[in-house]
């Protein structure tokens, strides 16, 4: 037990030793991933902010409002390139919106149109999808709302012209004059800047943008610096591990006491880095964080960013070319997780794949803890995942003991 | 310490290093292993050190049988590997302090402080490794290997990166060790240490020869080493 506690110990000096050369190396990673991380915002949103929004009509019986709001759509010039609607039933509807081919869907009632000229106005209702976050549904929500008023205002004109022309004896008239008042309500009456309520949509969820791009600057700050302690991790089976096992110390205890140090030391530097960045911007007006004791999970938080990371580096090795390979998995991993840009502005296969990487879960996890709130789930889906990394590291350090044999 | 071995065969997947290794080390003595590069001399002693595995052969010390890779072996034999066993940045002192923590710790701190001053490592003790001379470093790696005061010593080209002095040094301390009863096996290319060993063993083709006793030096070289 000496020897492991001595082992640990001194790992635990060395990893203290290299943090001034570490320091100094994340700010030259930091640049080189700002910098990779702008150009990549860039050249996915060159000209393009929002993707084509495909959405939903439900109407299960014949409505002339169903084809009225079709017609409605496509005709403004400034949606026909961005909405495409399509008419299908309930259950297609949800299911499409499961899958996430669609944004969002309107469902018309029976007899909406009557209820809105006999003033009872039955709701239409509005299905969102399950990537509610992604700026194409917001858009969709709010256009929505903005729509149903319109139509409201322009579906009891329109039939008030209808019964007029079926009044006087005119019901050839009746296509005509509908026709006629789509366009008048579009060109005149209804101005397009009414569509777009003037009602901030955020794209970061429950956090403002300030304490969104806080949180990633943290974690892209504290995954570069585990990638240059990572050229000093010893991955390799050499010569001292093979001694420290005949005497013993077993190379996955070897792993485990190596990542122990580590994560330790990173947790630390974590803790050192993030809660005066934190209280900075706790300060700030738009702020949500505010100082409470759930921040002492940020501690877990970063140990098991340490554990991960340096299982990261067991597999893919420290020599250059896996150095590399890693600097390019925590790139990709905290792009498609929006460290860069919120998931909202990102493209759908990207912003999907985001969802299945830990990054953006520890996001929210890290802004949740940092709002002063946290649950047992939370904390116990950490723990686990404390545990799958260490395990992982383990196996690849057996595997790597194997293949040296 | 008595030390035999027989028969013992490695491969490296369909390369066979050692077809049939069998030498003995009787006690009190230093033992040379000779050969061409690439011959298995540091195979052989990995494998007695236990840090490879043997794919056949048995292994006796004092004419007991004993288990390959048992902590019976480890406990009472000291390696010399080729490459170094220390951490590079940490400093000799720490480094030391590690492999004197196997065992019992107050009996190693109490030979690691003779050592030290045997090997003379004083001035060193607070300098991290990476700083250190290749000889220096070298000088390091025996200290570790004697702390645990092994009674068979597997050196792999101890000299290597030595200064003549500390060669000349390590020449008497591996003398004043068998000495005392302990044994050496030691793999070499430098004919000071060659003509110092009191039995040679060649590995040829993966076979050992004795070397007959007596033997010039040139010709050892001419007929094992080449």
């Amino acid at each position: 037990m000496y020897c492991r506690l001595m082992l640990f110990k001194l790992e635990l000096k060395r990893f203290v030793g290299m943090l001034p050369l570490v320091l100094i190396e994340t700010l030259l990673l930091g640049f080189i991933a700002a910098g990779v991380g702008v150009y990549a915002s860039r050249a996915v949103y060159a000209d393009k902010a929002v993707g084509e929004i495909r959405a939903g009509v439900v109407a299960e019986h014949e409505e002339p409002m169903t084809k009225m709001l079709i017609q409605f759509v496509q005709s403004m010039d400034s949606l026909k390139d961005r909405v495409s609607l399509e008419l299908l039933s309930e259950e297609e509807a949800r299911k499409k919106l499961e899958s996430g081919e669609l944004y969002g869907a309107v469902v018309i009632p029976e007899g909406m149109v009557d209820s809105i000229l006999s003033g009872e106005n039955l709701p239409a209702s509005i299905l969102f999808g399950s990537g509610y976050n992604q700026a194409e549904t917001l858009v969709f929500a709010q256009l929505a709302q903005a729509g149903a008023k319109l139509l409201t205002t322009a579906q009891a004109g329109i039939y008030a012209a209808d019964a007029f022309c079926i009044e006087k004896g005119r019901q050839d008239l009746k296509s005509q004059a509908e026709d006629y008042l789509n366009e008048a309500y579009l060109e005149y009456a209804l101005g397009r800047a009414s569509v777009f309520q003037r009602e901030e949509v955020t794209a970061v969820k429950k956090t403002s943008l300030s304490d969104y791009y806080g949180i990633s600057f943290v974690f892209a700050f504290l995954s570069f610096a585990g990638l240059s302690f990572g050229r000093c991790v010893q991955v390799k089976v050499c010569s001292r591990k093979k001694e420290l096992n005949l005497r013993g110390i077993h190379i996955g205890e070897q792993y485990l006491i190596e990542t122990g140090a580590f994560a330790l030391i990173f947790a630390v530097l974590g803790m050192l880095i993030s809660l005066p960045v934190f209280f900075l911007l706790s300060g700030s007006e738009d702020s949500t964080f505010q100082a409470a004791g759930t921040w002492i999970f940020l501690t877990v938080m970063w140990l098991v960013l340490g554990c991960f990371l340096k299982m990261l580096v067991q597999i893919t090795g420290n020599s250059a070319g896996g150095i590399g390979l890693c600097f390019v998995i925590l790139l990709a991993c905290m792009f498609a997780s929006g460290s860069f840009l919120p998931p909202a502005f990102l493209p759908v296969w990207i912003e999907r794949a985001g969802n299945s990487l830990f990054y953006r879960g520890w996001m929210e996890q890290t802004g949740m803890f940092l709002q002063g709130r946290t649950d047992a789930r939370v904390i116990l889906e950490l723990a686990l995942q404390l545990m799958f990394f260490l395990a992982a590291g383990v196996l690849a350090a057996k595997v790597r003991k194997d293949a040296a044999a | 310490m008595e030390l035999e071995i027989r028969n013992v065969k490695k491969s490296y997947r369909k390369n066979q290093v050692l077809k049939e290794i069998s030498l003995t080390v009787k006690s009190g003595e230093c033992a040379g292993i000779i050969g061409a590069n690439g011959c298995g001399k540091s195979t052989l002693l990995k494998i007695l050190a236990g840090i490879e595995k043997a794919d056949g052969g048995d292994i006796l010390i004092n004419n007991e049988p004993v288990q390959w890779q048992s902590s019976k072996l480890a406990g009472c034999i000291g390696y010399i590997p080729q490459e170094s066993i220390l951490i590079p940045e940490l400093t000799v002192e720490d480094n030391l302090k590690l492999w004197a923590s196997f065992g019992g710790r107050k009996k190693n701190e109490e030979t690691l402080r003779k050592l030290g001053e045997q090997f003379q490592l004083g001035e060193f003790y607070k300098k991290k490794v990476k700083y250190l001379s290749g000889g220096m470093n070298k000088r390091v790696n025996i200290v570790c290997a004697l702390i645990h005061e092994p009674s068979l010593l597997l050196m792999d080209e101890p000299s290597t990166a030595l200064d003549l002095v500390f060669k000349e040094e390590l020449r008497e301390y591996i003398r004043s060790f068998t000495a005392k009863g302990g044994s050496v096996l030691l793999s070499s290319h430098d004919e000071g240490e060659i003509a110092g060993c009191a039995s040679l063993w060649a590995i040829k083709n993966g076979i050992t020869q004795k070397v007959p006793q007596g033997k010039a030096i040139e010709k050892i070289v001419s007929e094992y080493m080449k």
